[in-house]
């Protein structure tokens, strides 16, 4: 049986970029910083590119919801090797107040209408660092899943996943439909390269807004503030065994 | 041949250090200029051009690595013998592989000290 794959990837600002907070506490400056695909999501989209390669997967749908640049996005997805887009259009003015519970959402409602019976996600995004989006659209589709995977094979109507747990691996076999989400050990994602991304240029992505798909996407969470951690306090330098014990001893250490 | 190059990347102590610049690629302008167009010059722009956008995530910089890139095609742009230019396009994407690898390492990395930080490697 081939599978219909149905892929989540978000834009978030790139991994080496320094994140810098908004002197007014209310998130963190976005405009004119590098974006690009969450790593984790690159992970899930070469999950399904392997698994179309080996012929389980059919077709590999690509959603992200966002602004109109998350068709940048979805464009490398593409280039990697997913077969077509779905841009869930958030205005940018919503999008700051979009959380993992109105994407999980709008993922199991596209989900449902594009009869898909793999949904692949990346664990958590490295913006929000939230790790909820996979666990909750397995619930809102009442489908199995293998959160954390380091490796997924599939064997006809299974799925065997390797999890990445506290100190070790647990196996589990869950029945499709399901929800994976990827850990970072369970591949390489492949370089988009500048060929493919022209070639992707081809392929189709469909534009379609949460009312369409009938998701209420209103936040019920208000952020209070957002702030820098904590400096690192300079450390001392001492001159001999006696200052370093006194000043253990001063700070409470022995 | 990613594979073997990230392996390559791990295991020897150039992981830490960036695969250089390719040393230098054939534009065969001679030939183009005076009507003869080169069969292998659409590959060497090709190459070019990948090698140019890969260069935009380079870690010291983009105007570095393109100041770089064009010095070493413009060093070998008056060869013309097609046995050499095919030997210099094999090392650019050679290069290609390589940046490739290193991208993926450095992301890697910065995703496992982030998110993994109280594992050791064995």
């Amino acid at each position: 049986m081939a599978l219909r794959a149905m892929v989540g990837v978000k834009r978030v600002i790139d991994y080496a970029v320094k994140v810098r907070v908004k002197p007014d506490k209310t998130g963190v400056v976005t405009d004119g910083v590098k974006h690009s695909m969450n790593p984790f999501c690159e992970i899930a989209v070469e999950e399904a590119v392997r698994l179309k390669e080996k012929k389980v997967v059919s077709e590999i749908i690509v959603v992200s919801c966002g602004p109109q640049q998350c068709q940048e996005t979805i464009r490398t997805a593409l280039a990697m090797g997913a077969d077509r887009g779905i841009h869930v259009d958030v205005p940018a003015k919503d999008y700051e107040r979009l959380g993992p519970f109105q994407v999980s959402k709008i993922i199991a409602a596209l989900a449902k209408k594009e009869n898909v019976n793999l949904v692949l996600l990346g664990k958590q995004a490295i913006d929000d660092d939230c790790n909820q989006t996979g666990q909750m659209t397995a619930a809102l589709l009442d489908w199995p899943q293998g959160t954390f995977a380091s490796e997924v094979t599939v064997d006809g109507e299974s799925l065997t996943v390797v999890r990445e747990v506290d100190g070790g691996l647990e196996t589990i076999k869950v029945k499709l439909p399901a929800v994976v989400t990827a850990d970072l050990r369970l591949n390489e994602p492949r370089y988009a390269t500048l060929p493919n991304i022209m070639k992707a240029k081809k392929k189709k992505i469909e534009s379609v807004k949460p009312s369409d798909l009938g998701v209420d996407i209103s936040s019920r969470i208000q952020i209070l503030s957002v702030e820098d951690p904590p400096q690192r306090q300079a450390g001392v330098k001492v001159e001999t065994v006696e200052d370093l014990i006194s000043k253990l001893k001063e700070s409470g250490h022995v | 041949m990613v594979k073997r190059a990230v392996r390559k990347l791990t295991s020897s102590r150039r992981a830490r250090t960036l695969p250089e610049v390719p040393g230098g690629l054939a534009e065969p302008c001679a030939e183009t200029r005076s009507g003869m167009a080169n069969p292998l010059r659409g590959e060497v722009v090709k190459l070019y051009k990948n090698l140019l956008f890969l260069g935009r995530e380079y870690p010291k910089g983009e105007p570095y690595f393109k100041e770089r890139l064009k010095k070493a095609f413009m060093k070998n742009k008056d060869v013309t013998d097609p046995e050499k230019i095919r030997e210099l396009v094999a090392r650019g994407e050679f290069v290609v592989k390589e940046l490739e690898a290193l991208y993926y390492l450095r992301k890697y990395r910065a995703m496992k000290q982030r998110y993994y930080a109280e594992e050791h490697e064995p």
